[in-house]
């Protein structure tokens, strides 16, 4: 008895939480996730062009960046919650575009760092918006 | 008896215990995310850290017997499972972080990929758990963790992206529409990352290591409110930083590198170079933390011979409850392969235990055939007693939240 009246009273908290905006749609917070994410590589990218960090340092934080985007364009189109299916899709390939930037990023001369910062920022930029509503 | 020694143990066990991988992640992300609006838990957890480290040093020196002896004498066999299976789940779970922090520290000066040092970190912990002497281990990750000063020391070099907006975050979070149950999350984690179970039965083994005894009271009292002070000010540190570099970048913390991007900020590639150091150093002052705490509990409660000093021929079982441990965790940073995540499920699952680890203390401190003359007053009950609600109110709510905020 007592045991499912505890039950009852967490998804009384749950519905209570989810009713008045205590929570974000599973969308809305893989979007907040991913775009935490590509913001990272971006700020990566470009404190290795800036000299702030080293080689090693970029890389590894990529290696681990892009190894935690793994399935993230699947999971915007699958996650509920989305704006409308245009969105998710828009949303899903701008993050497959992003993510050959953050798997090859420009660490070495003779290539578009600025350019695959801007990218990262922008994809970012349109999740947060799509996250916030 | 050496002074020093005591007040290097509560450093000790604030540089392995208080910053480890779950307070370097629930602190960063919070400083992401909500600015100093989070700095309020730090507080409240180090209070409440401060009151159980000195009691049970303050027990393990009066009565002779660390934590888990004495509940398992003063309690039976039976009750003492219950705070024993607790601390083993939640613990596995930290000690897997803590070998991914370190080889993930590792990793970042090297630009190797973490998941291949994994071995390497285990190796590292093992190799100090089996054969380092307690003063090596004491010693050693101290030293080493006072490099994660560099988050304190980076507040004034980064206090030109600050702005009032930021500083009043400290008494007003900001926190946006569906993010309340991320920030009560956090809140949450953050307190079962601070108020860790395996410290206090640390300390107070510890304490058995090097012979407390009562003539040691007031320095225990020094070193715990110093040691506690020293993790707390790295954690407001770490919290600072975060939300100066992080948050208005966009980064919510996904992953450990991320965090040193904060130290690069402020010191350009010593930054890096730093945060390294202090990731290698404090997850494995932890994970020896965690592994020993679990060695001297089950050890203690069987009654079987423990002790770090002794060799394991000595010391048999006690040493191959730390090795078969280690490679259970070694197992979970390999299948959950993230340790940020292990890091902020092992915080949820100390949370989700707290009452059962802590409720003893009420006990034990106000019994004469353990604490002696040197029980509880009336002061110390009530902090004790309210660490208990706090525990028990943060067990309630850490499951709930961790579904309703999709971890953070």
């Amino acid at each position: 008895m007592r045991g499912r009246s505890a039950v009852r009273l967490v998804a009384l908290c749950a519905l209570v939480a989810g009713c008045s905006g205590a929570t974000k749609t599973p969308f809305a917070r893989a979007a907040d996730t991913i775009a935490g994410e590509l913001s990272a590589a971006a700020l990566t990218i470009d404190d290795h062009r800036s000299g702030s960090v080293t080689r090693e340092y970029a890389a590894a934080t990529l290696g681990v960046i892009a190894s935690q985007l793994d399935g993230a364009p699947d999971e915007l189109r699958s996650a509920e919650g989305a704006p409308d299916s245009d969105a998710a899709e828009r949303s899903a390939s701008g993050v497959e575009g992003a993510l050959a930037a953050v798997r090859s990023p420009c660490l070495d001369d003779g290539c578009d760092a600025t350019g695959q910062v801007l990218r990262l920022r922008a994809v970012a930029e349109s999740l947060t918006r799509l996250a916030d509503g | 008896m050496n002074k020093v020694a005591p007040i290097l143990l509560g450093i000790l066990t604030a540089t392995g215990g208080y910053l480890d991988a779950g307070t370097i992640s629930t602190s960063s992300s919070a400083g992401a995310s909500f600015g100093l609006g989070l700095l309020w838990p730090v507080l409240l957890g180090t209070a409440a850290v401060v009151v159980l480290i000195e009691s049970a040093g303050r027990l393990a020196a009066v009565s002779g017997k660390p934590y888990a002896a004495a509940i398992r004498e003063r309690f039976g066999f039976s009750f003492w499972l219950l705070p024993l299976t607790a601390d083993l789940i939640a613990s596995a779970l930290l000690l897997g972080a803590d070998l991914g922090g370190v080889a993930t520290g590792i990793g970042l000066l090297i630009g190797h990929d973490w998941r291949v040092l994994l071995p390497v970190a285990f190796l590292v912990v093992w190799a100090f758990a089996w054969r380092a002497p307690f003063g090596l281990i004491e010693n050693g990750p101290s030293l080493l963790g006072l490099v994660a000063l560099s988050f304190v020391v980076a507040i004034p070099v980064l206090a030109d992206r600050g702005s009032p907006e930021l500083l009043d975050t400290f008494v007003k979070p900001r926190i946006g529409q569906g993010e309340l149950a991320s920030y009560l999350f956090l809140v949450a984690a953050m307190l079962g990352a601070t108020i860790q179970p395996y410290l206090v039965t640390f300390y107070s083994s510890g304490a058995r290591e090097e012979r407390w005894t009562r003539r040691t009271l007031v320095t225990n009292r020094v070193a715990s409110v110093l040691g506690m002070g020293f993790g707390m000010t790295t954690s407001i540190g770490l919290v600072a930083v975060c939300a100066l570099v992080l948050g208005p970048a966009g980064v919510k913390v996904g992953s450990l590198p991320e965090i040193g991007l904060t130290l690069a900020a402020a010191f350009g590639q010593v930054g890096g170079i730093l945060f390294a150091i202090v990731l290698v150093a404090c997850c494995l002052g932890a994970g020896l933390e965690v592994v020993l705490a679990i060695g001297y509990e089950v050890s203690q409660g069987f009654g079987w011979e423990w002790g770090e000093e002794k060799p394991p021929v000595e010391a048999p079982r006690f040493n191959l409850v730390l090795t078969v441990f280690l490679v259970v965790a070694l197992g979970l940073a390999f299948l959950v392969g993230d340790p940020l995540q292990l890091a902020l499920l092992g915080s949820v699952a100390v949370a989700l235990f707290l009452p059962l680890s802590l409720a003893p203390f009420l006990v034990l401190m106000n019994d004469p055939d353990y604490a002696r003359e040197e029980r509880n007053g009336m002061l110390m009950n009530v902090a004790t007693g309210g660490v208990l609600v706090l525990a028990f109110a943060v067990a309630v709510v850490s499951v709930p939240l961790l579904f309703l905020s999709g971890g953070g």
